[in-house]
């Protein structure tokens, strides 16, 4: 089922009106009017996606929002930019200049906004409903035509490879996801909004007494589970050489429970060669994290090795004190602290962050606050408890 | 490829993006707002050539205190910052490793072995955009070309694909 057009613009009312209650979105966003309908934005099987809304404040273009149509996305809201302003107008005539350049003989009938490779975006040149041609936006690249690789892994494309989104959902995922929305959207359908008008964004628009906000839920790693006494209690530490982030990440975390190991040692241990010759942790080898922590702690910490972690790993042990190791493709680092908000009517505001303690670039290192829990992959997390004190 | 000709006019964009994140307390803290400069968007390159995400600098003093990282579309990827504590530069790394093309082409040429030149640096990233390097290639006077990673005061080869670190 899609979401019909009249209704766009009330969701994407709603949607970051909560966003702005909870101060997710800033300042800039006070203020700032939603139009009635946006630029349409197909997958490439040519189904609708979602519409992309450029907001404004007076006459002053100013960021967009996305806003799916499709209920196999999820969530209504599905991004939302300030600063760079959406001008469909201008983005047809440079690409259409862009498609002629160079391709006289090209003939169309149609162009369309499509998510080639989502969320990237192109435009996609027709003849009789049969593409002809696809340029990326901003870059004018020509995207080539789709791949036939049996062994290709689902929502793992390469470099510039167009896909559809739509049809390398698994039906099990697109129903999960398909119940999510629907709920969300009844969210927006409560008696007590029916009233609002939401089609201009301000702080105080959903702070109504009896629609009980709660703005968000946040936490840093501490001392102790009372936040209230003391500081956040964690330390970067970068990493030695350019391949030993696994190494820093385990020092971090050991670190927290007072020990006290530095890389050149948890390398020997975890097989990462020395500070003259450091080699990276081989992908057979990621079990080796568990059992070099458990023994450098003589098992006083219990740790799990969990694959392609969802949120609650990261929300559940922060909430416990506990910081957890990250794996994503090529890196390691680890977490230290969560947010994502809330509503207490329904459900929750899609944006979810991790507070990340990063070991890269080397004898540096990066405090990430925060990473953006929806556009990053996370292959492997390490939990670790306390056994014995 | 990159269309150099909206190049410009895409790092104006992304640059007035952050400037107006920052100045807005979307991130960072007051400490930094005040004294921080938010240096032009650079492209970070993706591993075929194309334009992956724009890498904003913001440096206090001569130092490279913070950046933001932006999708194309102008999506905020990450705000990241080398503070340990606000107000705090000890940990931060000097602009000129970070900014100064001549001085990271240096880097990689210390690097070199006989008979080989270094070229033109590119923001790129080392197997995750998480991990940020300028690539530069290294000519032989043969012709062949291999590519050293640099990463502030750190100068490597790829990496094996499929490892961590």
């Amino acid at each position: 089922m899609t979401v019909p057009v009249d209704r766009i613009q009330r969701i994407a009312g709603f949607e970051l009106n909560a966003l702005r209650a909870a101060e997710v979105l800033g300042d800039e966003f006070e203020n700032v009017g939603i139009p009635r309908t946006g630029t349409p934005v197909h997958d490439t099987n040519g189904a609708m996606l979602f519409y992309r809304l450029p907001l404004r404040r007076g006459r002053t273009a100013s960021g967009y929002v996305d806003i799916a149509v499709d209920e196999a996305l999820g969530e209504p809201l599905l991004a939302v930019s300030m600063g760079a302003a959406w001008d469909e107008k201008m983005l047809l005539e440079q690409g259409i200049a862009m498609a002629h350049t160079g391709r006289r003989r090209l003939r169309y009938d149609t162009v369309r906004f499509v998510a080639y490779s989502f969320p990237k975006i192109a435009l996609q040149f027709l003849l009789e409903a049969k593409e002809v041609l696809m340029l990326e936006l901003y870059t004018w690249a020509k995207v080539p035509p789709a791949r036939l690789s049996k062994g290709r892994k689902p929502h793992e494309p390469s470099n510039f490879e167009r896909w559809s989104l739509l049809d390398s959902l698994p039906k099990e995922i697109r129903r999960a996801r398909s119940r999510s929305f629907r709920k969300r959207l009844g969210l927006w359908d409560a008696p007590l909004l029916k009233r609002i008008d939401p089609r201009i964004i301000a702080k105080e628009m959903l702070r109504i007494g009896a629609f009980g906000i709660k703005l968000f839920d946040s936490r840093e790693i501490h001392f102790s589970s009372n936040d209230a006494d003391h500081h956040p209690c964690y330390e970067l530490r970068s990493q030695q050489t350019s391949v030993w982030c696994v190494a820093a990440s385990v020092e971090m975390v050991l670190n927290f429970y007072r020990y006290s190991y530095d890389q050149i040692r948890l390398a020997k241990e975890l097989g990462l060669g020395t500070l003259a010759y450091p080699n990276g942790l081989g992908a057979a080898n990621v079990g080796d994290v568990v059992t070099v922590m458990e023994n450098l702690t003589s098992n006083a910490l219990d740790v799990t090795m969990t694959a392609n972690p969802g949120w609650n790993i990261f929300h559940d042990e922060i909430r416990a004190n506990r910081p957890v190791i990250s794996f994503v493709p090529g890196h390691s680092r680890s977490i230290a602290g969560y947010t994502h908000t809330l509503i207490s009517l329904a459900g929750k505001i899609p944006f979810r962050g991790l507070l990340v303690y990063d070991p890269w670039p080397p004898n540096a290192g990066v405090i990430t606050q925060w990473e953006n829990f929806a556009t990053q992959t996370y292959k492997y997390a390490y939990t670790s408890v306390l056994q014995q004190i | 490829m990159i269309d150099r000709a909206s190049e410009a006019r895409d790092a104006d964009r992304i640059t007035r993006a952050a400037r107006q994140l920052l100045a807005a307390g979307s991130v960072g803290d007051e400490p930094l707002r005040r004294s921080a400069t938010v240096v032009r968007a650079l492209v970070v390159q993706a591993p075929g050539g194309e334009l992956h995400s724009w890498f904003v600098p913001v440096m206090v003093g001569d130092r490279l205190a913070a950046f933001f990282q932006f999708l194309p579309d102008g999506t905020l990827m990450r705000f990241s910052s080398f503070q340990r504590r606000s107000g705090d530069l000890d940990g931060c790394p000097a602009v000129r490793d970070w900014l100064d093309t001549d001085r990271i082409r240096e880097r990689a040429a210390a690097e070199g072995r006989t008979d080989e030149k270094a070229g033109e640096p590119f923001l790129t990233y080392d197997r995750t955009p998480d991990r940020l390097v300028w690539a530069v290639p290294l000519i032989h006077a043969r012709g062949d070309v291999r590519l050293v990673l640099v990463a502030g005061g750190t100068v490597y080869a790829p990496p094996p694909e499929g490892t961590f670190g």
